[in-house]
């Protein structure tokens, strides 16, 4: 509530040759109550009314607003300091309004913001096929699915590999929770963290390229995600773990071998093989015998 | 009030920039080291320091003059060419410590003439590093 002078309101309102009626209708109050405002020397009234009524007015609210005249035995530089002093008043208690409410916007979006990171935290998840790029002809190579789950709440999971025709699976990894059929590999499982489902595989046949599709279906919100990384395998001339197709394995190959390949669980990727292909100089295919020879 | 808000406001500033600065290092600072501990007459002992995350698996290249041929090495080289002049040690499994090398040649080496390579994947990243050391 708001203390106003009806004394200056009528004069601002008669200068203006303003009426009480159309008072009335912008404030949204009777032209009685317009009456009594300017007839009683200080009505207090709603600030929205005095804000109303100061937009009427073409005026600001301050300068409506009551200014208490000095009592008699004060001077005048103190009565201008109290009336300074009111109208400091009222705007800082405006603007602690404001301040107020920007401060709950800011909680409310920061509590928003906070719900859906928490809720992403809760579940989140990558899939990722991890496989060489090219391959002898019957010649088995690993492949490696990684799911990245980098939330806190276990997911459980169903993930499913169809491989192309004429692919014989030899060997999957974890065994626990998986099934094989005709070209296709499945695991159920309960995630909690990063996990990698492996399967050692070889095709035959004569295409020149060999593609394999994936999805990753989840409890959570019934979604499918597509396995990204690595779709297809070249057949050719090359073991699957020359990936530049030099005929020889380098350094960054052999490390690349056994940093991805080598520690999966209950399976044999034949590490020492490769290795003794990157003792040697070089390697070649050879075709009729289907063995690799290794030069020293 | 203001000009104490503004003090705070540095000071917050200079706080999270020496957390920035002091954590970088520590970010990008290599897991693999190696130091030449001596090279003697016919003998030369380097040390690899892994730290952690330890990479999975490393591959050591020492060079050595070709003149000179290496008669042993401890722990055994997986590869030694003594016509271009290299041994290689493939260490897989590897754990963070020191390893200590030793190269015993045929005759004496200069310090000068030999050179050592360490490749391995950034446990981290998987990016491929490669790092060269001299005596």
């Amino acid at each position: 509530m708001i203390k106003i002078d009806g004394e200056k309101i009528r004069q601002l309102r008669e200068r203006q040759g303003l009426t009480q009626l159309y008072m009335a209708t912008v404030v949204e109050v009777t032209t009685d109550t317009i009456s009594r405002w300017e007839n009683k020397r200080y009505p207090t009234i709603k600030e929205e009314n005095g804000e109303k009524l100061a937009e009427a007015l073409g005026v600001s609210l301050e300068d409506i607003l009551l200014i208490e005249t000095a009592p008699p035995d004060t001077t005048g530089e103190q009565n201008d300091l109290k009336s300074s002093a009111k109208v400091k008043n009222y705007r800082s208690r405006k603007t602690l309004t404001w301040v107020f409410g920007f401060v709950f916007l800011l909680l409310l979006g920061a509590t928003a913001v906070y719900m859906y990171m928490k809720q992403a935290t809760l579940y989140a998840i990558a899939a990722e096929r991890i496989m060489p790029l090219s391959t002898l002809p019957n010649s088995p190579f690993p492949v490696v699915i990684e799911i990245r789950h980098s939330g806190t709440d276990p997911v459980s999971i169903i993930v499913k590999d169809t491989l192309p025709e004429g692919s014989e699976i030899l060997e999957v990894s974890p065994v626990e929770g998986s099934s094989v059929q005709k070209n296709e590999v499945k695991w159920i499982r309960k995630l909690t963290e990063t996990t990698r489902f492996s399967y050692l595989v070889k095709i035959s046949g004569d295409a020149e390229k060999h593609f394999f599709s994936g999805e990753i279906s989840t409890s959570k919100r019934e979604e499918t995600f597509k396995i990204s990384g690595i779709q297809s395998i070249d057949a050719g001339l090359f073991h699957w773990a020359d990936s530049n197709s030099d005929n020889s394995i380098s350094d960054q190959e052999i490390l690349t071998v056994f940093d991805y390949y080598s520690g999966i669980d209950d399976f044999t990727v034949d590490i020492e093989f490769i290795e003794k292909m990157w003792l040697g100089s070089s390697y070649s295919w050879d075709r009729d015998n289907q063995q690799i020879l290794i030069s020293p | 009030m203001i000009t104490s808000h503004v003090h705070n406001t540095i000071c917050f500033l200079w706080v999270i920039l020496f957390f920035f600065l002091t954590a970088l290092p520590a970010a990008t600072a290599q897991p693999v080291r190696a130091v030449y501990q001596s090279v003697a007459n016919s003998k030369a002992v380097f040390l690899v320091e892994v730290g952690n995350p330890a990479p999975a698996s490393l591959i050591i290249q020492h060079f050595h003059p070709q003149e000179s041929r290496l008669i042993g090495t401890s722990p055994r080289a997986d590869k030694i060419d003594d016509q271009s002049g290299n041994a290689k040690w493939f260490l897989k499994n590897v754990k963070a410590g020191i390893y200590p090398f030793s190269l015993s040649f045929n005759r004496k080496v200069a310090p000068e003439t030999l050179r050592l390579i360490i490749r391995y994947r950034e446990p981290q990243t998987g990016s491929f590093q490669e790092i060269v050391m001299r005596p």
